[in-house]
């Protein structure tokens, strides 16, 4: 069994690496999609094999649930990485129909996607999604759970970038990308809560049997800890306040549309709650908070699903507020019944996205075409109230509930302003003009207010909290240049730069803290400096080829440039500390030994690491996305498959040395 | 510049000049192949792509190196390059003609499209620092498609009385701002006003002069060109959607001017109208470019319209005595290889080409759809409507199963239920449309029903329903006979089985299934007409008529009804009841013969698929089928792709000649026609029609993001009207990537059989076909009906 739960894991994985290498080959597209086909239809299948019998296995076997572990990283005996495998009722139901969903995905992909430029692109990201599904139901725990999230959010970024010369498509995905990285610090912050409370343990099995210690537990602990888990839940499977995302992130072909949006991705949210049940259980009035999250997204999706004019928008939205009924049960503690739903649900939204093409025949041809239908619509529901309620219900389903402006007016809109205003400051010249001359004073305007009510909290706590004056200094200039880089304008050199610089400042201020950091900071010093190091040798490459004029605007250079975006996305992956990057692990282990230090020092890493996750990959976007250009054709700029492959061993080579080192 | 005083005189004429660059497709169900640039037809071609071009920020030819690969393939060759070059340059000396030459295998072009397409906006946009087409479109599209919307949402709110009233509406009775950036107190006073007077004293508060008004007008519509075009469109006809609606262009811009006026206030507090000198227009010069693709273009053209003339030059032979049945096709491009194959496979057969509404010119009734439908080609307006009966065969359950797909299991407490019913058993729909795709319970589509009763004949009880004249009278059925059999040259020697075969196709998950249905019958299959011109010219009182007129049809002679589905190659056939034996063993060869050419068919057309590469003979109706059936399939058949030649005349200049699917082919007879009055009326029909076909292709294989929908894969089928991508998109008009990927790029050669002097009075009678022909937006060739002589039309003997 132990096998092929690894092989569950792997499969996808070699699919992922084999289809990535292959992809630096340059061929006619026919072989492309021939090779990649049988690369993919193999280990595919071999994975829906494997799956159905570890399904059945489940089922005759007398284990209830399984867990053992398949790395353990130990570093000095101060610190140890592990990942885990836990294997129950749920991952086993929720495992098989992610693979048999998958697997017809890539079956019909074939014929659906042939002839088109993007085919093995793709196949890559399908495999990466796949693999990250796996890893969150597979996982053992909290932070193999985190390293699943992540390769989702990724996978999700670039799918709906998948048409990426399309500026909305490009725009999208920010903002998925944004709503994930933020409510995936919930996720780290989880793990490090409870590596802090029940001395590194946040392992399912021990999570299940530890009632006891839970309940010892001071309740604001246990409701901070309830929060951080629900948090990515929330931005994961777009309930309230999150809920506008995910219909307008169908930018997609529309079968992969179906898989993340429809049915897999958005559900991996639930799942996550099933697995921490008895976290958030023993939260008084946790519960409370789920069944109203709940409801009103069920609610409010409800609405917004009746007056979605195309059909996509609609079923996503459908989807939405049954994801919501499902916080609802798992809230009155009826996990089965929640689950037997979301499968339900994933089942059902597959197959109505892949047949939402032929709603026009249906629509016209069946049930005595579109007159019944329009009578049909007078029976809606929200045709009880009076005219005037039905109005402002309706305006207010048309602005999907006013949740987009809202989380960008006071969320993410005050980042950026706070870093335009301080690149602004910096350079001595107007956040606002686009001439370089003129320096504006800044206002102080209400948007910005949180954000720096935020800052100076912050800044004050730290003051109070740690002692050592310097770790503060550090901190807050880590944090400085973080908003730096964000708000970096011109040049894409420089934004990596200050991204980079705040790493060193986040590496001095734990430094100053206690000198035995030093195996940590080696892996984490030499991980992001080498991932940073191999991106502005990459972006320098670029621009020697092609001037990059701005880094606010899409640039569009993906056409150009297809092996260096594959490289520059790894180098930036690298950087801002993904899972299983040296980078990601030197900072666990940074945090990990200096958890005496308190929640506020960890909350200011995990927003510089936040930070610098949006806006690298904010940069990728602008600069390889948005639109077409005028290739010039016979003129060569890519990379070599040769130099690109160099680099990208020595990347891994970079990575890996690293860890060893430490 | 002299400042234009705008009046609301010149507001209706620029409204009315902007609506040259908004385009003509209307709401996708009705999918018509019509020309991209219709609008811009009084131009000449190459004159007319270049402004368009322009005005769209569009490709105006493929790219270089598409033309360079054709030439490295000798696809053009270096005869066809210079016969180009000194066709357009007659002055140049060789040195510079070798200049030319060079430029056109080497030369390196830096700027093919514009950067910035609507400097006028972009201005605007950079003085408020932010994107007012992201910010404001989302919104407005949301509105205009639940206004618009035949039935998608479930609940639709909006009165579809007016527009701007509707959002008046909305917006007075709304405390919640319709947008963030929104006031609906202003907005709705604003709304409430005159139309006109408030578009432009709006445009006086973002722009300090009048001068842009014209520009930013046409900037402002054509950047979302098919929500513009559909209001357009609706505007003028306003049946052409089921739940109508009304609207009208004045106003959607009033609103969308509006939304941007609070917008910009939004975004920039103090905003000060833009003057003349913050706009940069910075036009880039692609020319000279462009001029070479042109040469390319013509080269490409040049090479394939002498490869047809050689082919045209063959003479092959056709003994009429032999045939034993006669089948009248439809003029279209896929029956070119069916006809092919069946003339190969069987020397019995006698076929023709004719427009496939086959003469019938009517509305078609629907009665349990409760459904109107054009099934003539676009241009004639009928008076005629018959009406259909449908048996019940869309059973209860599936009723009941779309039904709760639909509507139930997008809503709340019915959504819970059905996804613990339904929900989990889809599972087994998903699994079966990947193993049995052709047997799929979802996969019913119209085409599969066959109308069991047509009622064609003018009962005197009701003769006017629907504001038309029920059905035909003896005389006008005689006439549609006369004309539809004169037309082809069927007036004598009639065997005894003749077939009326429609066409059709059939197509899974494919909103754009109406292009591949029958152009000449408004993208309707071609069923009911081949049912009814048979009905017809078996009726025995039509045929006394007929008999008066001149054309003598034998009482052996039975005509039969079939439908050709193009994308599964499956024929069917219709009221076989009333054969005799002798008649019905006859039908039985010749079914059998269709048999073979059914399979042969889809074996070619399966060729032209890199994925259907390996069928054989044997499966390659098989794969036919699945492309058709299943859902995951983009590409469901080849449609009119390769289209490139219009061939009128008799079939003994094209008998078993292989046009490789290129092909649109009219039975005309040069020698019976005299008076060329037979010619005019058909080349009124096909010209506009072959030629709208060819060149919706043309376009949207030439720029696919602008004048074609883009790629398939991510449509999204908003309001029933048209599709996008994704959420909050512009609709997308032409034709899908996916559709016209393989085509050539040709315009359409019309290959007449007839005299010049002839041909030449013949085409100028007709002044919307002389367009088309004057402004080269199809090439004219004629083929003397004595001799091989083919010759090319050219500008001096048009002048």
């Amino acid at each position: 069994m132990k096998s092929l739960l690894l092989l569950a894991l792997l499969l996808p994985l070699v699919s992922t690496v084999a289809l990535g290498l292959l992809s630096f080959l340059r061929s006619s597209q026919y072989i492309i999609e021939k090779r990649t086909y049988k690369i993919v239809l193999f280990l595919f299948s071999s994975s829906l094999i494997n799956n159905i019998i570890l399904f059945f296995l489940f089922l005759k076997g007398d284990l209830k649930e399984y867990h053992f572990e398949i790395v353990k990283i130990l570093i000095k005996n101060i610190y140890h990485f592990d990942i885990t495998v836990y294997f129950d009722m749920f991952s086993s139901g929720y495992l098989l129909c992610a693979t048999i969903i998958t697997n017809l995905i890539v079956y019909y992909s074939h014929r659906y996607l042939h002839n088109d430029p993007g085919y093995q692109r793709f196949f890559i990201i399908i495999s990466l999604f796949f693999f990250g599904l796996n890893l969150v139901i597979l996982s053992g725990g909290l932070n193999t759970i985190f390293a699943g999230w992540e390769v989702i959010g990724l996978s999700s970024f670039l799918l709906i970038s998948y048409f990426w010369h399309r500026p909305k498509a490009a725009i999208q995905a920010q903002v998925a990308y944004n709503v994930y990285r933020v409510t995936d610090i919930g996720l780290l912050a989880s793990v490090f809560i409870s590596h802090f409370l029940w001395h590194g343990s946040h392992l399912f099995v021990e999570i299940n049997e530890a009632h006891e210690a839970l309940a010892s537990i001071p309740i604001s602990w246990r409701w901070l800890l309830s929060l951080s888990i629900l948090l990515p839940v929330l931005g994961k499977s777009a309930q309230f306040p999150f809920c506008f995302w995910l219909p307008k992130a169908m930018e997609g072909p529309t079968h992969s549309s179906a898989i993340f949006y429809g049915s897999l991705s958005i559900h991996a949210g639930v799942f996550l709650l099933i697995r921490t049940m008895p976290i958030w259980q023993s939260t008084p009035g946790m519960t409370l908070v789920i069944f109203f999250i709940g409801l009103i997204t069920a609610l409010l999706a409800t609405l917004c699903a009746q007056v979605q004019s195309n059909i996509k928008g609609q079923i996503g939205y459908a989807s939405i507020a049954q994801v919501g009924v499902m916080l609802i049960l798992l809230s009155l503690n009826f996990p089965k019944i929640a689950f037997l739903h979301m499968i339900g649900n994933a089942f059902l939204r597959t197959f109505q996205l892949l047949v939402s093409g032929s709603i026009l025949t249906t629509h016209l041809e069946l049930q005595g075409g579109v007159k019944k239908f329009s009578q049909l619509s007078r029976f809606s529901w929200p045709r009880i109230f009076s005219k005037k309620i039905q109005a402002n219900l309706f305006v207010l389903a048309i602005n999907e509930g006013y949740l987009e402006p809202i989380i960008k007016l006071y969320l993410i809109r005050p980042i950026i302003l706070v870093a335009d205003k301080i690149t602004a400051l910096f350079y001595l010249r107007s956040s606002i003009g686009m001439d370089g001359s003129k320096l504006k004073e800044i206002k102080l305007n209400m948007q910005m207010l949180p954000a720096i009510l935020l800052f100076f909290a912050t800044s004050w706590a730290l003051f109070l909290q740690i002692v050592d004056f310097l770790n503060a200094i550090f901190l807050i200039t880590a944090i400085l240049l973080a908003l730096l880089s964000l708000g970096e304008k011109y040049s894409a050199k420089r934004s990596v730069t200050f991204a980079c610089l705040s790493y060193f400042f986040c590496l001095f201020s734990t430094i100053v803290l206690s000198w035995q950091t030093s195996h940590g900071s080696l892996v984490y010093l030499t991980g992001f400096m080498g991932s940073a190091l191999f991106s502005l040798q990459l972006i320098g490459y670029m621009e020697k080829h092609r001037r990059i004029d701005s880094i606010h605007n899409f640039n569009g250079l993906y056409q150009q440039f297809p092996r260096v975006s594959g490289l520059l996305l790894l180098g930036f992956l690298g950087i801002v500390g993904f899972p299983l990057c040296s980078t990601f692990i030197g900072e666990e282990i940074l945090l990990h030994m200096n958890k005496h230090h308190g929640i506020f020092f960890m909350i200011i890493f995990h927003f510089i690491f936040m930070i610098n996750g949006i806006s690298l990959l904010r940069l990728y976007s602008y600069i390889f996305f948005g639109k077409r250009n005028n290739i010039i054709e016979g003129v060569e700029m890519d990379l070599s498959a040769k130099s690109s492959f160099l680099l990208l061993n020595l990347f891994v080579l970079i990575n890996v040395a690293s860890l060893l080192a430490a | 510049m002299q400042p234009i005083q705008y009046n609301m005189l010149d507001l209706n004429k620029a409204f009315l000049q902007v609506r040259k660059f908004l385009p003509v497709q209307g709401p996708i169900k009705d999918f018509i192949h019509l020309n991209i640039l219709e609008k811009f037809m009084n131009e000449p071609f190459h004159d007319a792509i270049k402004t368009a071009g322009k005005a769209f920020n569009a490709h105006r030819y493929l790219s270089f190196s598409y033309y360079r690969e054709k030439f490295n393939k000798n696809e053009i060759k270096i005869d066809d390059i210079l016969y180009i070059l000194n066709k357009h340059y007659p002055n140049k000396n060789n040195e510079e003609i070798n200049i030319l030459l060079e430029n056109l295998l080497n030369y390196r072009p830096k700027t093919i499209k514009n950067e910035n397409a609507f400097p006028i906006r972009s201005s605007l946009f950079k003085k408020i620092n932010a994107n007012l087409d992201h910010i404001v479109n989302p919104i407005l599209f949301r509105l205009l498609s639940s206004y618009l919307d035949q039935g998608v949402s479930l609940w639709h709110f909006l009165d579809r009385s007016s527009f701007a009233k509707a959002v008046e509406e909305l917006a007075s009775s709304s405390k919640i701002p319709l947008a963030y950036f929104i006031s609906n107190k202003e907005l709705a006073k604003d709304l409430n006003e005159n139309i006109d007077e408030k578009i432009i004293s709006t445009f006086k508060k973002i722009f300090d002069s009048e001068d842009y008004f014209f520009d930013f007008l046409k900037e402002s519509l054509v950047v979302h060109r098919g929500w513009s075009g559909m209001v357009d469109i609706v505007e003028k006809r306003k049946k052409s959607l089921t739940l109508e609606c009304n609207i009208n262009l004045k106003e959607f811009f009033l609103v969308k001017i509006l939304f941007e006026w609070q917008a910009i206030k939004y975004f920039k507090k103090n905003f000060l109208p833009l003057t003349i000198n913050e706009i940069e227009i910075n036009n880039i010069n692609n020319d000279y470019e462009n001029e070479l693709l042109m040469i390319w273009h013509e080269s490409m053209e040049t090479n394939y319209y002498k490869k047809i003339f050689a082919i045209l030059s063959q003479k092959p032979k056709l003994e009429k005595e032999k045939f034993k049945y006669q089948a009248i096709f439809c003029i279209d491009d896929r029956e070119c290889s069916f006809r092919r194959i069946l003339e190969w496979e069987s020397a019995d057969v006698e076929t023709f080409g004719t427009a496939g509404f086959f003469g019938i010119d009517t509305y078609l009734f629907s009665q349990k759809k409760g459904l109107v439908e054009k099934i003539c080609p676009v241009p004639i307006e009928p008076e005629h409507i018959i009406s259909q009966r449908q048996d019940d065969d869309d059973s209860y359950l599936t009723s009941m199963a779309n039904f709760i797909t639909r509507h139930g299991a997008n809503s709340f407490l019915l959504g819970f239920l059905s996804i613990h019913t339904l929900g989990h058993l889809s599972l087994f729909g998903l699994l079966a449309s990947f193993s049995h795709p052709q047997r799929l319970l979802f996969s019913k589509r119209k085409n599969q029903k066959m109308p069991t009763y047509i009622n064609f004949i003018r009962d005197e009880k009701e003769p006017k329903i629907f504001g038309k004249l029920f059905g035909y009278s003896i005389d006008e059925m005689a006439e549609r006979v006369f004309r539809t059999l004169n037309g082809i040259d069927l007036t004598c020697d009639f065997k005894e089985l003749i077939f009326f075969i429609g066409h059709g196709s059939s197509s899974m998950n494919n909103p754009h299934y109406a292009a591949y249905d029958c152009g000449a019958c408004s993208g309707r299959p071609g069923r009911v007409s081949a049912r009814v011109i048979s009905s017809m010219a078996n009726h025995p009182k039509v045929r006394e008529k007929l008999k008066e007129k001149g054309i003598n049809i034998p009482h052996t002679t039975v005509f039969i009804p079939a439908y050709h589905d193009t994308c599964t190659d499956e024929i069917e056939y219709y009221d076989i009841d009333n054969l005799t034996k002798e008649q019905f063993e006859s039908f039985d060869k010749f079914k059998n013969t269709i048999k073979n050419v059914q399979k042969k068919n889809a074996f070619e057309r399966c060729k032209k698929f890199i994925l259907a590469k390996n069928v054989t003979l044997e499966t390659a109706l098989n794969e036919v089928k699945l492309r058709s059936r299943a859902i995951f399939e983009p590409r469901p058949e080849l449609g009119h792709q390769l289209n490139a030649l219009l061939v009128v005349g008799r079939r003994e200049r094209t008998y078993k000649l292989n046009l490789e699917h290129r092909s649109f082919l009219q039975s005309y007879n040069p020698l019976k026609d005299q008076d060329g009055n037979v010619l005019l009326s058909l080349l009124s029909a096909a010209i506009p029609v072959c030629g709208g076909i060819n060149l919706d292709y043309f376009f949207s294989r030439i720029d696919p993001s602008v004048y074609g929908s883009g790629s398939k894969l991510s449509h999204n089928v908003t309001s029933l009207v048209g599709v996008g991508h994704g959420l909050d998109d512009d609709l997308r008009t032409g034709l899908p990537i996916q559709m016209s990927e393989l085509h050539d790029p040709i315009r359409l050669l019309v290959v007449v059989e007839q005299e010049i002097p002839m041909l030449l009075s013949v085409i100028k009678k007709n002044p919307n076909v002389f367009l088309w022909v004057k402004n080269f937006w199809v090439r004219l060739a004629a083929l003397d009906p004595y001799s091989d002589k083919l010759v090319m039309i050219n500008e001096e003997m048009l002048a």
